[in-house]
């Protein structure tokens, strides 16, 4: 609890970012594309011209897609002069720009996943998220930036060099989503997808003022996901609103026969007796203070004790929960990520696509390719990869590490059974500056302590800006019981309704003067 | 603090096929060493705690697919080219491919 005026100073919430784009949430996008009464041809010409003037100091994009989104938005302009207004039942996001993370399948588009070895790759087919979006009527406009193969948290890790936190541009944007982050926060379109493996949405959105969420796993479809850690990875969109990401998990959630893991079952999919409330009055938020006071830093436990002074205000009932596991779940989390991630990356090979090194023989080829297309963070995370599944260490590293993930899925249906969501900042501190932890991985994987527990058992998670010190961003994070991905949203736009999160405004008192 | 030699480093990266230099090598080797050092309380975890972490002995007990997978006695990649290389790289007389020497304790 806060003591002095002082420090309550400290949790002033941000407003967007210098050169952000001047619209608040999606629904403001349509509202100002309709008052401007444009074509769509001409709004996506517009924001197409903005994108690089918005960006110059941020660097989130990394590929435009100008051709095609012009052309796809003179094809809605003839649809729209053809079916007039029977075209929004049909297409819910007409017209609206969307950013996809580099990892994301989109066809002759370059899937270049942040890599070298992936360096003129060109998609031949669309990810089943884009599919999606498209038949909703949304414009693909470019990929942003993000670490490669999403190993990192930080978006240093990129071919395409580092992007920059629209807030501090000495540090990070965090990752591995980065680009998505910021590209979001700079409202450079209003739809921007991101994938979490191990916090790589929530992490970024923390760090640069927006709303980040991962699904329940299997709610979205993988398909057309360049795959990092195959039972961890998760689509995820980034928003400047709860709102807007209901509307986007709207499109792309459901069931896909394309994607063995997914979920049957459509979206929104709520939990049975959690349902739909209009109130903070009956929603029991758990809150794991043990674990937090020993991993926080004291602006962000400040930040975070105000908020949960507003949320009981609001009506809301805090529960002090036990969940010791999950100051675990990290280790388990890496170890299993990477041996996922050395076998899913044991296809680039330089022999089907990708850059190809000349060499005497197929093999020198094969390891020459491999050493030069991936960056030292990919190399590190192989090698680890390979080491914990090899023989004789196998039960010793990996077999653990997957019987701890069965433990901590126990461990949050247990705290489950006693809240309906549980609530924690979202990362232990603000953005690091750039290149702090770069030399030392342990260091660098600390970061997301507790964003990796939910990703490891597939649970939902919402992160909702939550306040800020020394104008650097802070966020608060919503997890929820496996498949109430609906109820998490719902919570998170009563939370922004009421005023105790959100992109604009004061969260809990006037900053002193 | 346990520490991974060249040589083991040089294993792993051949069985990943990359190429390190010594020096990445080094780095890699100190970086495994001190990852493996900041998790080592994975060691608490019992296998038995969880079907999925069960040991392969266990897995073979509990499930009849399992054990079909197991009892296989064809060797892996037997026809594939480059298991001449890896014999070569990881003659049987230091324990085959399949096997990483084990990780040494020593006193940094």
């Amino acid at each position: 609890m806060l003591s002095n005026e002082s420090e309550v100073s400290l949790v002033r919430r941000l407003g967007p970012p210098p050169h952000a784009a001047p619209y608040k949430s999606l629904s403001s996008y349509v509202q100002m594309v309709l008052e401007e009464a444009c074509s769509i041809e001409q709004n996506i010409s517009k924001t197409l011209a903005a994108l690089s003037e918005r960006d110059q100091y941020t660097s989130s994009i990394t590929a435009v897609f100008e051709n095609q989104a012009i052309s796809l938005a003179r094809s809605l302009d003839k649809e729209i002069s053809e079916l007039g207004s029977e075209i929004a039942r049909k297409r819910p996001l007409l017209g609206i720009p969307a950013l996809f993370k580099e990892n994301i399948a989109i066809l002759d588009a370059p899937t270049e996943c942040g890599s070298k070895i992936l360096k003129g790759y060109r998609s031949p087919y669309n990810a089943t998220v884009v599919e999606r979006l498209l038949n909703a009527g949304a414009i693909p406009i470019g990929y942003t930036n993000m670490d490669e193969f999403a190993m990192g948290s930080s978006c240093e890790y990129s071919a395409h060099g580092i992007t920059r936190n629209p807030y501090d541009l000495n540090r990070v944007p965090g990752g591995s989503s980065g680009g998505g982050a910021v590209a979001s926060a700079l409202g450079l379109a209003p739809i921007s997808l991101g994938s979490d493996t191990g916090g790589s949405v929530r992490q970024p959105a923390a760090y640069c003022n927006v709303y980040g969420f991962k699904p329940t796993y299997g709610c979205v479809s993988r398909f057309g996901l360049v795959a990092f850690g195959s039972s961890l990875d998760q689509i995820s969109p980034f928003a400047r609103s709860a709102k807007d990401l209901l509307s986007v998990m709207a499109v792309i959630g459901g069931h896909d026969k394309r994607d063995a893991t997914s979920i049957v079952g459509s979206f929104p999919s709520t939990t049975g007796r959690l349902g739909v409330r209009n109130d903070l009055r009956e929603i029991r938020f758990g809150v794991p203070r043990k674990l937090l006071d020993a991993v926080l830093d004291k602006d962000v436990n400040d930040a975070f004790a105000l908020f949960l002074d507003s949320v009981q205000a609001g009506g809301g009932e805090i529960k002090d929960i036990e969940l010791p596991e999950i100051e675990f779940a990290l280790p388990a989390y890496y170890l299993i990520s990477a041996a996922e991630a050395s076998s899913n990356l044991a296809r680039f090979d330089g022999l089907k696509y990708g850059l190809r090194q000349p060499a005497e023989s197929r093999d020198s080829m094969v390891r020459s390719s491999r050493t030069i297309g991936f960056g030292a963070e990919v190399r590190r995370r192989i090698c680890l990869g390979t080491f914990v599944l090899s023989s004789g260490y196998y039960d010793s590293y990996y077999g653990k590490a997957c019987a701890f993930r069965n433990m901590i899925a126990q461990a949050f249906a247990r705290a489950h059974m006693d809240c309906d969501v549980l609530l924690m900042p979202t990362t232990p501190s603000v953005a690091f500056e750039l290149g702090a932890s770069s030399s030392d991985p342990v260091r660098m994987y600390s970061n997301d302590i507790l964003t990796v527990p939910p990703s490891l058992v597939g649970l939902p998670a919402l992160s909702v800006p939550m306040a800020s010190t020394r104008g650097l961003p802070m966020g608060v994070q919503l997890i929820g019981r496996h498949r109430a991905d609906d109820f998490v949203l719902r919570i998170g736009v009563l939370l922004e309704e009421q005023g105790f999160c959100g992109v604009e405004g004061l969260v809990c008192k006037e900053e002193s003067h | 603090m346990k520490l991974f030699t060249i040589e083991e480093i040089e294993q792993i990266s051949a069985l990943a096929m990359l190429d390190l230099s010594k020096d990445e090598a080094e780095r890699i080797g100190r970086d495994l060493s001190n990852i493996l050092k900041a998790f080592n309380f994975l060691e608490k975890v019992r296998q038995s705690d969880s079907y999925v972490g069960a040991t392969r002995q266990e897995f073979v007990a509990r499930s009849s697919n399992e054990n079909e997978a197991f009892a296989r006695s064809d060797i892996p990649c037997e026809n594939r080219s480059h298991l001449e290389d890896l014999h070569r790289v990881f003659p049987e007389s230091r324990g085959g491919f399949l096997v990483v020497p084990p990780v040494i304790d020593r006193d940094s």
